[in-house]
């Protein structure tokens, strides 16, 4: 059973749909005491990051999701989330994040379309299970700050200067894109994290649907 | 670089997708776009929505789509925005009246975050480019400023003329698509900077972008 933690402000609708679509159970989890019992956690969010840190920190979720990783659990941080999951940001300074990722989000830009809403063409940097056969492709975007790639990223896309894409370390990753906005490619790569992460979907659920 | 987005507009009177088959709703319509090649969806309501009714069909929308979609609608209370963000939609596109005399712009940039506030702007030409009373560039440039991240759009009359008014906009720090449904105007357009066009679906996605990848534009596969 995959966890998602809803952010206030944020819709699941789309990720629950996607999630269901490929057929795997989901519940939503205000508190960590509503976790499901096993399972990848979703963190997802796309919209300002001083909120959600202060509802994950009201929920519990903040102390919670660092212990979740080192028990083994997998977290998965999408857009918004991978920036949670990083070790601070410049959209709120004074704050720290979670620090499961390494690295500091950072402002697109200067001199670029903020924000970078749209469709980029993705890079792979090394192999990795995560993504046996995903070589590059589009995925949509939707953010106005990045996490600056690394020796350790996956991959990377490029929005007036290359920009992180896809990160993992341990059980935490970190997806810059929407990948339940990005179509065909973007359910693929979700279908194919999950599975490795340890989800099995269940092909009833997917019976009759395209 | 990125893709240019080839954006379907779906008009809707009373919550049903206008199209050839008024048995299909908003989210078959959205999905069979998807299919098509669609980068994303624009959902422009005719009229305003009854209490509760736009929801439901946004909700279904978000459950079924893997592409992002847009909201364009007469917003008559700040309830309604909140009420379609936590539905499912992407981006909340407001006319710009709302931007220009109330402060929607800013609560909705503060609140949701600009990556997914857009404005409509209407350009007339007359002496020149015209919008809410002055200058269209100078508008928009506000918009910028304002926080908004997308803008829609519309030069009226349409034609060769309104490549500069894109040029202009295409400048600005933020995104634009501009709305047409011809092909001589969609490809001056995109190749002066515009990054999608919505359109009526009365042709493909994938048939808009055959005929303007000629022009050297790329697309999503």
């Amino acid at each position: 059973m995959i966890t998602l933690i809803p952010i206030d402000g944020e819709s699941l609708h789309t990720l629950e749909g996607a999630v269901r679509r490929l057929g795997f159970c989901s519940c939503r989890s205000e508190r960590p005491d509503q976790a499901a019992a096993a399972g990848p956690v979703i963190l997802m969010g796309s919209g300002p990051l001083d909120p959600a840190v202060a509802q994950l920190k009201n929920s519990g979720w903040w102390r919670e999701l660092p212990q979740l990783v080192a028990d083994g659990r997998p977290v998965l941080g999408l857009n918004l989330g991978l920036h949670l999951l990083a070790e601070g940001s410049e959209e709120s300074p004074r704050g720290t994040g979670l620090g499961l990722i390494p690295g500091i989000v950072r402002r697109l830009g200067p001199g670029v379309k903020d924000p970078h809403w749209g469709w980029s063409p993705v890079r792979q940097l090394k192999a990795h299970p995560l993504l046996p056969e995903i070589r590059g492709g589009w995925l949509f975007f939707a953010h106005s700050h990045a996490l600056e790639p690394t020796s350790e990223t996956l991959s990377i896309a490029v929005h007036g200067r290359p920009f992180s894409v896809m990160e993992c370390r341990g059980r935490a990753v970190g997806i810059q894109a929407r990948l339940e906005k990005s179509g065909c490619l973007g359910l693929a790569l979700l279908e194919r994290m999950l599975t490795i992460l340890g989800e099995q979907p269940d092909r009833e659920l997917t019976a009759g649907v395209n | 670089m990125d893709a240019k987005r080839i954006i379907p507009v779906l008009q809707l009177h009373a919550g049903l997708a206008a199209g050839p088959d008024p048995a299909v709703g908003p989210a078959e319509w959205a999905r069979r776009l998807e299919l098509e090649g669609a980068d994303g969806i624009l959902f422009q309501e005719a009229e305003p929505a009854l209490p509760g009714a736009r929801a439901a069909w946004l909700r279904e929308v978000a459950g079924v789509l893997s592409i992002p979609f847009a909201l364009e609608a007469p917003f008559q209370a700040w309830a309604e925005l909140e009420e379609a963000m936590a539905a499912g939609v992407d981006q909340l596109v407001l006319a710009a009246p709302q931007a220009a005399e109330d402060p929607w712009l800013a609560a909705a940039v503060r609140r949701f975050g600009r990556v997914h506030v857009a404005v409509a702007v209407n350009a007339e030409r007359t002496a020149g480019w015209r919008a809410e009373g002055r200058d269209a560039l100078d508008w928009m440039a506000e918009l910028e400023r304002r926080g908004c991240g997308e803008i829609l759009l519309r030069a009226e009359p349409e034609g060769a003329a309104s490549a500069a008014l894109v040029q202009g906009a295409a400048q600005l720090a933020l995104s634009v698509l501009f709305r047409t449904g011809l092909e001589a105007l969609a490809a001056d357009a995109l190749l002066s900077g515009a990054d999608g066009i919505a359109c009526l679906p009365a042709r493909s996605p994938k048939q808009w972008k055959q005929a303007l990848a000629v022009h050297g534009l790329a697309f999503r596969d």
